[in-house]
């Protein structure tokens, strides 16, 4: 891809199936300074077929291989980072939970995450719909917190969260 | 249903080469998933269980990993096992952390410096994300996602966490193939990721007793919250316990 100085932090982002699912093999190079929204952002894709421009949206992990979710059309739409002012707003890549897809924006004030909002959230059966009344609302607030614990990583059994986090870590990784 | 994988690398020496090894390391971990999978017809862990494969057949690979499971399981008393009461051949609880363990090891061996690695919420991590500082690996409380247990700093090490709230009752008890009840979540600190899943896994499937069962079989801490709410902790376990968030 385009030649671009190094440094700040290589992220990789992919979903394996059943360990995981279908690898997207995205890279995100963020070179120094830019904020997400500014070019040099690499994208290799491996599998996946986007061609995103700057820092945008994954057509990451959802589309994945075998289930074929439907929701990564939403990312297109949404077109990845919005910028006013010094606020920078990042899409997450759709993650595929095995209730549904999942995917956030994430809103940055320099580097404080100042919102989260829910793009998709499963919402198909009853069962999910359970679920995700209970989950979504404290996920969302839990990124928030995230933040304020400082926390590079987070360790738990996850299913429905954990996508829904990827979701949010792919935006906070996409803006590098 | 997909876990996600992140890697972290923040300073790499040589960025090309850290490039080449994270796209190494994920193929490693799509290669354990095409072996291991129980929902891919003709993988090999399939093919095993359906009677196709003999003992002596199988890849490397597999064979690691039933051994790794055998000795968990007589290391737990039988309470860790890798056939699900139906007696269906299951090599999640081990495959996982030893996958996301293998693909560490190339990037240590590739030499990429400080990296952060998170399997499904399992975690291997290696040196400074800023210079100073280990990385900060939240501990998520079972039933208020919004908090953090503790707040694990550490430079090389693995956390791994296994528990009810998501998958709901996925893990059984070896020994009476109930599934594993009395605990909610568990999370152990080790050296390398396939000691701290397998422990983790083991945990949950013993019960409270295996707090401090996994604190003599290789854990360096390990923290467990109960189904009706209490948090146990061998020592060490214990002292990692904060108020991250204001309480």
């Amino acid at each position: 891809m385009s030649t671009m100085r190094w440094r700040g932090t290589l992220i990789y982002t992919g979903t394996v199936a059943a360990i995981g699912a279908a690898g997207i093999a995205r890279f995100v190079v963020t070179p120094d300074a830019a904020p997400a929204t500014a070019s040099g952002i690499g994208t290799s894709d491996g599998q996946s077929s986007s061609s995103s421009s700057g820092t945008s949206s994954g057509s990451g992990s959802s589309g994945s291989s075998s289930s074929g979710s439907s929701g990564s059309s939403a990312t297109d739409t949404t077109g990845g980072g919005t910028t006013t002012s010094d606020s920078v707003t990042v899409v997450g890549s759709v993650a595929s939970t095995r209730y549904g897809n999942v995917q956030v924006s994430v809103t940055f004030q320099g580097s404080t995450i100042t919102d989260v909002q829910t793009l998709q959230a499963p919402d198909r059966e009853r069962e999910s719909q359970q679920i995700s009344a209970r989950s979504v609302p404290v996920l969302a607030q839990e990124v928030l917190d995230a933040q304020s614990a400082q926390v590079d990583t987070v360790s738990g059994a996850t299913y429905t969260s954990e996508g829904y986090r990827e979701s949010v870590q792919s935006a906070i990784d996409q803006r590098g | 249903m997909g876990i996600p994988m992140s890697v972290d690398v923040p300073a790499p020496p040589d960025r090309r080469c850290a490039e080449l090894a994270v796209r190494t390391a994920f193929s490693r971990l799509r290669d354990a998933d095409r072996r291991f999978s129980r929902f891919v017809p003709d993988s090999e862990v399939r093919r095993f269980d359906a009677g196709e494969l003999r003992h002596e057949d199988l890849s490397p690979d597999l064979t690691e990993v039933l051994a790794l499971a055998d000795r968990a399981g007589k290391a737990s008393g039988g309470a860790f096992s890798v056939r699900r009461p139906d007696g269906t051949l299951d090599t999640d609880g081990v495959v996982k952390g030893w996958a996301a363990q293998r693909a560490a090891d190339v990037l240590i061996a590739a030499e990429v410096g400080a990296f952060c690695l998170n399997a499904g919420g399992d975690v291997v991590t290696r040196g400074e994300p800023v210079p100073g500082r280990g990385w900060r690996v939240g501990v998520r409380d079972p039933w208020d996602a919004h908090r953090f247990l503790a707040v694990v700093e550490q430079r090389d090490g693995a956390v791994a966490t296994s528990g009810t709230y998501e998958r709901g009752a996925h893990v059984w008890d070896g020994r009476t193939g109930a599934t594993a009840s009395g605990l909610a979540s568990a999370t152990v600190l080790a050296g390398d990721l396939v000691t701290a899943d397998v422990l983790a896994t083991s945990v949950l499937a013993l019960g409270a007793d295996g707090v401090a069962w996994a604190s003599g079989h290789g854990a360096s801490a390990v923290l467990a919250v109960t189904d009706d709410g209490r948090v146990l902790g061998d020592r060490a376990g214990l002292r990692l316990l904060g108020r991250p968030t204001a309480e």
